[in-house]
């Protein structure tokens, strides 16, 4: 290559520079080729002596800070992306063989934390773990049942709604349980970045070697400084540990932020609720004190095993204390509440029909019949009366084909929107009265039958 | 003579160079092939970086023979950097020194 065709391709790769700056190298190479000819060598050995142009290009613009790889549009890209990944799986294949090199190192100095033995240890502590989960699992299901129950009984309609907070109650409460005994079973493999070795082996000197290469033109922290090894251990801390996190953050710490999200979900709502009226105050600082609580767990595992810091143990009693007061207001005001075995006061509506029966009239989801007896009627004439609740319900009518059974049924009305909000607002109202009541009944009908005596015993009625 | 150890010390060779007196490209190049073998095409990079980290100053003198040539001069930083580089290598080749005599020892 000539001179001429040295400083054109140097031109055309160096665009990417300013003018000035783009000049001011090439005047630069241009005088040291002149002076070389001037002390006898050729152009072409003048230029051959710079070496491979593509290197020579790119340490000019690493010196700017450019990446090299400057192109325009698509092909750019392709290369940032194919760059990126070709770092990450660098980066990916430099981690494992660090980290291999690192567990051969620990097994080598037996000292260390990472032999056979603890293999051994940590996989029985796992089993004996589970063992210890799963039994842990009993008392709690039976609180679920038992509580359940109570609250079946005490709530017929509501209590799914309970059944639920009560569940997650439950659920919080076991996890708990299971993270502590985690912890104190695992601790102590957390804490690798307690076995530094501080001795200098000759292993040290050859990693210091090795990073003037990396870094091309010398570093003078490399050299010298003598913490950056220490770092390199501390970052470098055991397999173990590090799979352990992983496994912590994906198994406990995400559920428990789904939890946290869930609590402070229902704290909103029971704060509007209570501000609509209704007299859930110790609902809502329950719930308070359960998000508070599970807030601070959560903080706390992630001080305890990620990031090392303080563990503060007062928000713990606080937010129990908190949760405790709002269940004892609960259960006083539950007491305010009277509970009635029938329908709210609201006004039914009637569906009166007179029904030609052949074989047998059957009613379904009654919760209150009466059959009257009236001589005047004919044989299989049937005058039938239900009063339901049209707003959520409608009467049904249909022969059964087989048999020729007449059947009325109550159904949910299918306007869904409707009833949600008809709903709410009754049972709201009711709330407000400290009134509660068996709600069911909007879901089904009272009937009056009249027949003659001979037809009486073709009705059937059902609940 | 091994690229890894001449990559390591450049720096402080030209540093060195600079400090005894200002030079202009061509020449640090020959002062620096009297001490190592490099790839002369490396040398203009490296002092663009010194230049950019204010260890040198540029000028330009005026030449009968043609463009007017780039001149570099060390700065207080430069020095101060020279230095440095002058402890850390110091300290470097006295422990590398002293391991090689270790080992001799052990043959």
């Amino acid at each position: 290559m000539t001179k001429k065709q040295f400083i054109s391709e140097l031109e055309k790769r160096l665009k990417v520079l300013n003018e000035n700056e783009r000049k001011d190298i090439i005047n630069e190479y241009s005088d040291i080729i002149n002076e070389k000819v001037k002390n006898g060598e050729t152009e072409e050995q003048a230029v051959l002596e710079f070496g491979n142009i593509d290197s020579l290009v790119k340490e000019i613009l690493e010196s700017y800070k450019i990446n090299p790889d400057y192109d325009n549009g698509f092909s750019k890209k392709a290369k940032e992306v194919a760059n990126t990944t070709e770092d990450f799986i660098k980066r990916g294949a430099k981690k494992l063989a660090d980290t291999t090199t690192n567990v051969v190192n620990d097994f080598k100095n037996s000292g260390n934390n990472l032999t056979l033995e603890t293999i051994f240890e940590i996989i029985l502590k796992a089993f004996v773990f589970l063992i210890i989960l799963g039994i842990l699992r009993i008392p709690f299901y039976l609180l679920k049942g038992l509580g359940s129950s109570i609250l079946g009984g005490i709530f017929d309609p509501f209590d799914f709604g309970l059944n639920i907070v009560w569940n997650i109650i439950m659920w919080l409460f076991y996890i708990i349980c299971c993270v502590l005994v985690g912890v104190i079973f695992f601790k102590k493999y957390f804490n690798s970045e307690k076995t530094i070795n501080n001795v200098e082996t000759p292993n040290d000197v050859k990693k210091n070697v090795n990073k003037i290469d990396n870094n091309k033109y010398s570093n003078i922290d490399t050299l010298y400084n003598q913490d950056d090894k220490k770092n390199e251990q501390k970052k470098s801390s055991s397999v173990f540990s590090v799979i352990l996190k992983i496994f912590f953050i994906i198994v406990i710490m995400i559920p428990l932020c789904s939890v946290i999200v869930g609590l402070f979900t229902a704290t909103g709502i029971s704060l509007y609720f209570l501000i609509k009226g209704v007299p859930i105050l110790g609902i809502f600082i329950a719930f308070l004190g359960l998000s508070i609580g599970s807030s601070w767990l959560f903080d706390t595992l992630n001080r305890l095993i990620i990031t090392r810091k303080r563990t503060y143990i007062w928000p713990f009693f606080t937010s129990l204390v908190i949760t405790i007061i709002g269940g004892i207001i609960f259960i006083s005001t539950l007491f305010e509440f009277t509970f009635y075995d029938k329908l709210p006061d609201i006004k039914l509506d009637n569906y009166t029909e007179t029904i030609q029966i052949e074989n047998n009239l059957r009613i379904h989801d009654m919760y209150e019949n009466e059959i009257v007896i009236d001589d005047t009627l004919e044989d299989n004439e049937v005058i039938v009366s239900i009063d339901y609740y049209s707003k959520l319900t409608e009467v049904v009518k249909y022969t059964s084909h087989g048999t020729r059974n007449i059947n009325l049924e109550i159904h949910p009305y299918n306007k869904k929107r409707f009833n949600l909000s008809e709903m709410f607002n009754i049972i709201i109202c009711d709330l407000k009265e400290h009134d509660v009541y068996n709600y069911n009944y909007l879901f089904g009908g009272q009937v009056t039958v009249k027949v003659n005596e001979n037809t009486k015993d073709k009705i059937m009625i059902f609940n | 003579m091994n690229t890894q150890f001449k990559k390591g010390v450049l720096e402080l060779i030209v540093l060195l160079s600079v400090s005894k007196h200002d030079m202009y490209g061509y020449e640090l190049i020959m002062e620096v092939s009297k001490v190592v073998d490099v790839n002369d095409g490396t040398i203009y990079p490296l002092l663009k970086r010194l230049t950019n980290e204010r260890y040198f100053d540029t000028y330009l003198v005026e030449s009968t023979e043609g463009p007017p040539r780039k001149y570099y001069k060390i700065t207080e930083l430069g020095i101060k950097q020279m230095h440095e580089l002058l402890k850390s290598w110091e300290l470097f080749s006295e422990s590398v020194n002293k391991f090689i005599k270790e080992c001799k020892v052990n043959d």
